[in-house]
Formats: structure tokens, sequence, C-alpha cells
């Protein structure tokens, strides 16, 4: 008779697979129906009820496969939510269907794939709760298999183990989650990322993902304005020029290197008057870019940096991601400047490019931007005002049709998203009427600190805006609508806390986190103090041998040299005996016997009488349960030094 | 380390699902991934320690006889201080037993020691040392298990198979009125002597005690007929299946005779074992039985070593052209052919 805790946990581990998947929400009610006889099943089981007939069993999973093509061909049209129908009906089928003891493992295997599904069709947190209830029922249901088998379950007190096994394999979950090393080779699937995102300034905008943005507090710079604060704040990041009907993306390559003048750094190409541009002292946070911010655009920037880059949109490029806090100052100016016509010509078709696939978009602005006549900026007010009148803003975005583009999308069905798709709508149907653009991202407002008289500006506040090229200047638009303030409780936003650390450092968990940790890790040994004038730098790569070649030192001192304590003299001095006859070309495994050993060593030349004696004396001394003296130890080594240096030495 | 059927499939989905991770980059994948990586990690990592650290000890339970059901005892010491070892299996060495037989110790506290009885088989005679041993573990899970190899000390001597016979005649023939100069059992009075450490008090005779004033006890002689002489002839090379019987008829006659008080004597070439009596002189002689060797070289017993008077003699005889025969013309002596013996 089965352990009844042993049935209980893997009814748990089906009903958790199963679980996993209907908490993304996306399955279909209908075809998960059959899947409500898991409960009577595992009633059966549990009480002790005979299964039901093989036969019967075999039949409905032919039907279901039957069903699963049906489903995945005209119903739900996606495979793995299929599959996902198809897993529930079976775990259904195999709780009728528990002959023998090792059944159970089939309901693990089942499990795991239901989970490899959920994690594919739903991101959210309690698809998270889930998955860590699963580490700890399988790894538990795993350890009782075990006594199951050996049959020894009504015999042992395996709660122990399990539980420690349990918590430790949960460890070591988590310390392999943070150190695989991430490679996404996209080669077949869905890729991830297909889920929800936290809001946050990156270097590209990208439609390739939808469903929920959550907001996200922490602090990205603050800011001092000397003198009077503009309204609105814009901080200027960088643009981005070509889009790709998927992707927007900066190309301006290369970039201008320019080189501190005594602290200072001048980018503006004309004449200025440094008194009438806006001081602002920036304390940066470490971001993962090396976009410097500042308010409109950046003239002249004073900081501790050697060189800076600046590409020819304006963007100021540091020349690596800062790894700790930087502060800056900058001199910058809201008004536009005039543009080198002839330069401003040779990047125009850069500014003007559209992606195919345009022409409903093209149609749209036709309509809305009037008459051709009007002058640009005319037009341009009347696309920004039909986007903030007529559309609304929301940080839930749907997964467009088949065949229909996220821009598509958002104009002629949703009519709802975020800044990204109203930048990217006004950019694109302003090039459609041959008005050069471009979005710039960057963050816009902060919270003032009444105390301190800052800004604290928060990843929240990321945002994208349009600047479009009207009569020779780069003149800004923001079509975004004002999100309705919202009111939330202190639990609410203590939920929502938990939610962004899930998705940041779970789901959002990348390779940049990894290096951080290491370099968190790492900082005090390998950061070298800076001097004047001289920066010791480290290459990855060199990093990687010092960490390798620690870690095989490590091993051979720690791992072995406890191996090494953990034996007893007679065992070590055997091992000894052994690798010295493995080196000289004996055929000794780790399972051959003594005399084996013995053996061959004599066929490779060493004296028989006296590895006889060594072999006699370990034997005595190993099986005979007491072990050597310390006059027996010497004899053996110096029979082992008779052995193998003079008895060969003399031959 | 090796895996088990489990274990292969256990390997591939994990294999699989690290592609599937690497394929989409999702973070979830990535937690079973690891969750199986640590399963691996937890496999060796406790295998090798519920392992580590212990003793075997084996003993078999004497006497051992061919065919017949013995039974081991192993006992599994765990040196270790702080883990329990867990479902350890031990295999017998290989070519100890026609069979494979194993034990099993469910579970070894730390610094104590468990025991399991095994009941096993063996075919032949004969005197075998343990050898290799192997113990088992899959614990922590059912997808690896690990083997280490044991020597043990120390042999089991397996005694000739035991036979049903028919030894009436044997009785019968030794059970004549005669009596010999030597202290025994019989009614017949050798001679009245002085009390001696050990001797019953029963044999006390009180008169001679009294007349002598030391206490004085009476002896008996000893029948002749409890004495009996088994001679093997394991002289030349012969059908091993002939010389198998003689020597399991021989040990026998010895095991029955033998628990029966006869005094029991072996001799065949190469080994003698004189008259004796008791558990541990019978074991003597199916020690000398276990270990015998057709075809021996060495002296073998002549005439002059089978004296008249010393009770019957059993001459197991492989064929009439053997070194022994000449023993088989005496007088009061049994002559049985090896071939059909039982």
């Amino acid at each position: 008779m089965q352990h009844l805790l042993y049935k209980s946990l893997t009814a748990a581990l089906a009903l958790t697979g199963c679980a996993s998947l209907i908490v993304s929400g996306e399955l279909n009610i209908l075809f998960m129906l059959p899947g409500l006889a898991i409960f009577l099943g595992y009633y059966r089981y549990l009480t002790g009820k005979p299964p039901i007939s093989r036969w019967l069993v075999a039949g409905l999973a032919v039907v279901e496969i039957f069903v699963l093509g049906f489903d995945a061909l005209v119903v739900s049209r996606d495979f793995l939510i299929a599959l996902a129908h198809m897993t529930i009906v079976f775990q259904a089928l195999k709780s009728f269907d528990f002959h023998e003891p090792w059944d159970p493992l089939q309901v693990y295997f089942m499990s795991l794939l239901q989970l490899i599904i959920a994690s594919e069709i739903g991101l959210s947190m309690v698809v998270g709760s889930v998955f860590i209830v699963f580490i700890f029922v399988f790894i538990a249901v795993l350890v009782v298999s075990h006594f199951m088998k050996e049959g020894t379950i009504d015999h042992v007190d395996f709660r122990r183990p399990m539980l420690l096994i349990s918590i430790t394999a949960f460890v070591f979950t988590l310390v392999f989650f943070v150190s695989i090393p991430r490679l996404k080779s996209g080669i077949w699937g869905r890729q991830a990322g297909s889920g929800i995102r936290t809001v946050g300034f990156s270097g590209a905008v990208d439609f390739s993902s939808f469903g929920d943005v959550l907001g996200d507090d922490t602090i990205v710079m603050r800011v001092e304005i000397k003198d009077s604060r503009p309204v609105p704040l814009y901080w200027r990041g960088s643009t981005l020029d070509r889009f790709d009907g998927v992707t927007w993306t900066d190309t301006f390559r290369p970039r201008e290197r320019i080189g501190s003048n005594y602290g200072f750094f001048t980018f503006k190409a004309y004449d200025f008057n440094l008194d009438e541009l806006i001081e602002q002292y920036v304390i940066l946070e470490p971001l993962d870019t090396e976009v410097v911010f500042g308010l409109g655009e950046i003239a002249v920037l004073k900081s501790q940096s050697r060189i800076l880059y600046r590409n020819k949109a304006g963007t100021i490029i540091l020349p690596q991601k800062s790894r700790r806090r930087y502060s800056y100052t900058v001199y910058s100016s809201l008004e536009p400047h005039e543009l080198d016509k002839d330069e401003f010509n040779r990047d125009r078709v850069r500014y003007l490019h559209l992606p195919r696939g345009m022409e409903r978009v093209r149609g749209l602005a036709r309509e809305v931007s009037g008459d051709q006549a009007l002058p640009p900026m005319e037009r341009a007010r009347l696309l920004e005002g039909f986007l903030l009148n007529e559309f609304d803003y929301s940080l839930q975005t749907t997964r467009p049709p088949r065949g229909v583009s996220a821009m598509e999308h958002f104009l002629f069905n949703t009519r709802t998203g975020f800044c990204q798709y109203f930048a990217s709508s006004m950019a694109l149907m302003l090039r459609s009427i041959g008005i050069p653009s471009r979005i710039v991202i960057g963050y816009s407002g902060g919270e003032v600190n009444m105390m301190g008289n800052y800004v604290i500006v928060r990843q929240n506040n990321a945002h994208s805006w349009v600047e479009a090229m009207i009569e020779g200047r780069w003149r800004r638009f923001d079509p975004t609508p004002l999100a309705a303030p919202s009111v939330s409780t202190g639990f609410q936003q203590a939920l929502d806390s938990i939610r962004m650390q899930w998705y940041r450092y779970v789901i959002g968990f990348s390779g940049s986190d990894q290096r951080a940790m290491v370099r968190t890790f790492t900082m005090p040994v390998i950061r070298m103090p800076e001097f004047r004038g001289v920066q010791l730098r480290f290459r990855p790569v060199y990093v990687l041998a010092v960490l390798a070649a620690l870690s095989v030192a490590l091993y051979l001192i720690f791992v072995r040299g406890i191996e090494h304590r953990g034996r007893s003299y007679e065992s070590r001095a055997y091992l000894r005996f052994r690798s010295r006859v493995m080196r000289m070309g004996g055929r000794v495994t780790d399972s051959s016997a003594p005399h084996e050993v013995l053996d061959e060593a004599v066929a490779n030349g060493v004296d028989p009488e006296q590895a006889g004696e060594f072999i006699r004396l370990y034997e005595r001394a190993r099986f005979g349960g007491r072990g050597l003296d310390s006059g027996q130890r010497q004899d053996c080594e110096r029979l082992l030094v008779r052995i193998f240096h003079e008895g060969r030495g003399e031959r | 380390m090796r895996p088990t059927r489990e274990g292969a499939r256990f390997l591939l989905a994990t294999g699989l699902i690290g592609l599937a991770a690497m394929n989409t980059g999702n973070n979830l994948i990535y937690i079973i991934f690891g969750m199986l990586l640590s399963v691996l990690v937890l496999s060796y990592a406790l295998l090798r320690t519920n392992l580590s650290g212990l003793l075997l000890k084996v003993e078999a339970e004497r006497p051992v006889f061919a065919g017949q059901k013995a039974y081991f005892r192993i006992t599994v010491r765990n040196r270790k201080k702080r883990f329990t070892s867990y479902s350890l299996r031990i295999r017998f060495p290989k070519g100890l037993l026609a069979e494979e037989r194993t034990g099993f110790i469910p579970v070894v506290a730390p610094g104590s020691s468990e025991t399991s009885e095994v009941e096993l088989v063996f075919r032949r005679r004969g005197s075998f040392r343990y050898g290799d041993f192997v113990v088992e573990s899959s614990f922590p899970f059912i997808f690896f298990y690990r083997r280490v190899t044991v020597q043990v000390e120390g042999e089991v001597v397996v005694y000739p198979r035991i036979r049903e016979l028919e030894l009436d005649a044997l009785r019968r023939g030794a059970s004549g009125e005669r009596t010999t100069n030597r202290p025994g059992r019989s009614d017949d009075l050798l001679v009245i002597r002085e009390f001696r450490c050990g001797d019953d008090m029963k044999h006390i005779n009180w008169k001679a005690s009294a007349r002598s004033e030391s206490l004085m006890v009476k002896e008996f002689t000893e029948h002749e007929s409890r004495m009996i002489t088994l001679v093997l002839d394991n002289s030349s090379p012969a059908e091993e299946f002939a010389f198998e019987r003689g020597v399991s008829f021989a040990a026998s006659v010895a095991w029955k005779l033998g628990l029966e008080g006869f005094l029991v004597r072996l001799a065949m070439c190469g080994a003698e074992v004189s008259f004796g009596t008791g558990l541990e002189h019978v074991y003597r002689v199916l020690d000398a039985l276990a270990d015998a060797e057709d075809g021996s070289s060495e002296a073998c017993p002549g005439v002059d070593d089978v004296e008249e008077g010393e009770g019957m003699v059993v001459v197991i005889l492989k064929n009439e052209l053997s070194p022994m025969a000449a023993i088989a013309a005496g007088e009061g002596t049994v002559v049985v052919n090896a071939a059909s013996a039982l």
C-alpha cells in the first residue's frame, strides 16, 4: 500500500501544475472542464479505490489528442494554449490510472511540463508563487519517492531529510538561477519578454511586447536647478531616428569624442551666453545606460570625466555605464537653435524614413492634419491635438491580431497606450506628411523636494516625446495625454512593490544584473585606486581568467584537501600507492580492489614482496578495524619510498 | 554516480529545459532549469556523503552447507558524526554465489551500527574469501545511484552437501560388544582410580574411597563400535561428479554420526583428522572435507594407518585401482563406491 503522504504530495504536485496554468488566465474554460475530473480521480486515489481500466484511459487519451489538434488549429489557434489544455486533461486521466508505484513519476514530469508552459504564457506573480510551491513539493516528492521505491517509507523517518533537502534544493535553485549565464538564442518559438514590463528609461523603444507596464519608484536622479525652475521639465536623454515597424533605434554612428577642458565640455557649435543657459547640478544614480540627462539642449557640461561623447543628434554619452553615482553640472538651452541647412539636409532622409505597411497611418495623418497648404507647425499641432484628445493613456496594452502592426492596433483599434505609442504614432504621422521627426527619450517632470529644493526624478518619470524639424529648428511636441491620477492605499502600494520586485529581479533578471552582482562581489578585490591621470582598468576577460584560476586553486586546496583530510592515513597512503600505479600505466579504476591494484603494480615492475607487504598492511588496518600505529606508519612510508623510488631506481 | 532509468529521462528533461531556457530567455524556465540542476548537484553530493565513512562487517552463521540455506549477518557501522546514511544495499561479491544476493539496511544513524541478515545458498563446497562487496545507494532521489567497493577480510567455509542417508547398517555394524582398554562410556569397568577434577560425581566408588581415605572413581571402558574411520579416496583425478558424491557421503556420515556421539576419524591423501567427538571435532572433519581436492599428490593413508580394533572403517573408493583399495580389503571394512555413494 502506498503511503498516504506520498499520494497526497503526488496529488498536490498535479494540482500545482494545473493551477500554474489556470492562474495565467489564458486558458479556455470549456477545454479545462474535463480537467475537473482530477478531483474525483485523486479522491479515489487517496481513499485507496482501484484504478479504472487502462483501455478506457488510453481511449480517452487518444480522444484528447484529437481535441488538441482541433483546439490548436480551430479554437485557440495557439499550440501552447492547446497543449496546456491537454496537460490538464491528461493529469485528470492519470489520477484514475495509478497501477504501479512509479506511476506518479509521470505526474511529476507532466507537472514540470505544465510549469514550463505556464512560464511561457503568463509571468504574473501568482504564477511565481505557484513556482515556489512547486519547487518545494517537487523536491519533497522526489525524496519520498526514493523511500517508496526502496519500500522503507513505513520504517524510516523521512520527514527530516525531506525537509532539509527541500530547503537546500530551494537555496541551490536560487543560486543557479542568478548564476546561469543568460543566453537568449531565440532559435525557435516564443521569446521571453512577451509579457509585462516596467516603466523606465531604455536605449530603444520597442513594440514587441504587450501586457502590463508597472510603475517603478526607483530614483534616477536628483537635480538642483539654479534660479527659477522652468515648467514643464523635460529631461532630454537620447533621440531615436529609425523605426523598423517594431523598434525605434538611434542610428547615429560614430560618436564625436570630446575632451575635457579643465573639467568643462563644450558641445554647442554656435555662440551662446553662459548666463542665458539654465544651470543644473545633477546627481545621477547608476543606470543601465551611458546617456547623460539634462533639460533641453545641453551646451556645456562640467564633470570629473576625462572624455565624453556626443552624437550628431545631440545625445551626450559617457565612456561607460557609471557603476556609482555620477554627478555633473549642465548648462542647457530650452530654446532650440537653428540648424545649418546643408548639414541637416544630409540627414533629412533619415528623419523621413517610414517602414513598410504604413499606408493606413499615412491616410490617417493626411486626414487629421488637414489641408496640405497649412504651415507645418499648424499641421503638427493638429496631429498632436488629435492624439491628445481622441486617445486615452493606459499602461495596459494588448497583443495586436495577426497581421496588424502595433501602431495600427493602437491608432485604429484600442486607441489606448502609453507615451511610447503616442510619440511613435505622431512621429510616423509627421513623417508620412513630409515633416522630418524623431523620438526623444528621457524623463519628464519630477517631484520637488521642498526641504532641499531639488527635483527628484524617478523611473516612473520616464517619458518619450517627439521633435519635429520645423522652420530649421527641432520643435518639441508631446502628444501623450495626462494619465488619470490614481490614489492607492498602503496595501496596494505594498503589493505593487512586491510585484515590482518580482518583475524586476525574477522576470527581468538579466545578464547585466549578473554582471552587476559580480561587480558588487568583486569590487573590493579588483577595483584599484584611481591616481591622478592614471586609471587602471580591468578587462572582463582578465577578471574571468583570475576567477577561473581562483576556482581551480580553491578546488585543489579545499575540495581535494577536504577529501584527503576526511580519509584515514591508511586510505591516503593506499590512494597514493594506487595513483602511482596508475601513472606507471596500471589499468586501475576507482572500483579496483587492492589485490587488483597489487597485480597491476607487479605487472608494471614493482617489487611484488614489498608491494604485497604494503597491501597487507593496508588491508589489515583498513578492514581489520584497527588503524596503524606511528611505527607502522613509518614502515608504510619507507615501503612506499622503496617501492617507487629505490626499487625502480635499481632496475 | 550512474543514472537509473528514471535518471536518464531526468537528464534528458534537464537538457531540453536548459535548451528551452536559452532559446526563450524566459527567467521562469531558468528557475525550473536551476531547480533541476540543484537536484543533480544534491544527488551527487548526498550520494557521496551517504556512502562515505561506512564500515562493513560480514559474518556467516556456522555451519554453512552447500545446497542449504545459510545466514549471513551484514553489519554496517556509520562512522560519520552528523550524517545519517539511508537505503544501503549491499551486494555480495560476484562469483561467491551462483545467484545475485543483496542485503538492505534502510537507515544507519551517525555513530551507530545496523545489521541485516541475508539468507543465501551456496552451490559448491569450499573455502571462499569474502572479497569485494559492493555497497550501493540511490539516496536521496531515484535518478542516480552510486556504488563503492569494499573489500571484506575473512572467508566462509562451505561444507559439503549433507544428504539424507540410511545409516542404520553402519550403526549396527559398529555396535559389537567388544570393548577397548580406553576409557569410555560402556558398562564394563576399566579401573578404579583417584578422583580428578571434572569426573562425574555419580561414578564415585564410596567403598574404595573409604578404604583408601581419598575419593576414588570408577572408570569404564569404551566400546570399539562407536568409532568410525572415514577413508576418502582422493588419490587420482576422477570424474568430478563421483568425487563430489564421495565427499558429500563422507560429510553426511561424519555429520550424522558425529552428532550421535561417535568418535569420527577422517583419512585421505594429504589430510587426516584423528579420532574425536563433539561438535567442534565434527567441524574439523567438515573443514577438511570442504577443502578436499581430487587428485592429491600428497601421501595417502595405507593399511598400516587403519589399525584393527579402532572401530569401523568406511572406505569411499572411486575405483579399484586406487592405492587405498588395500585398506578396503581389511576385516570389518565397509567399502562404498563413490559414484553410487548416495
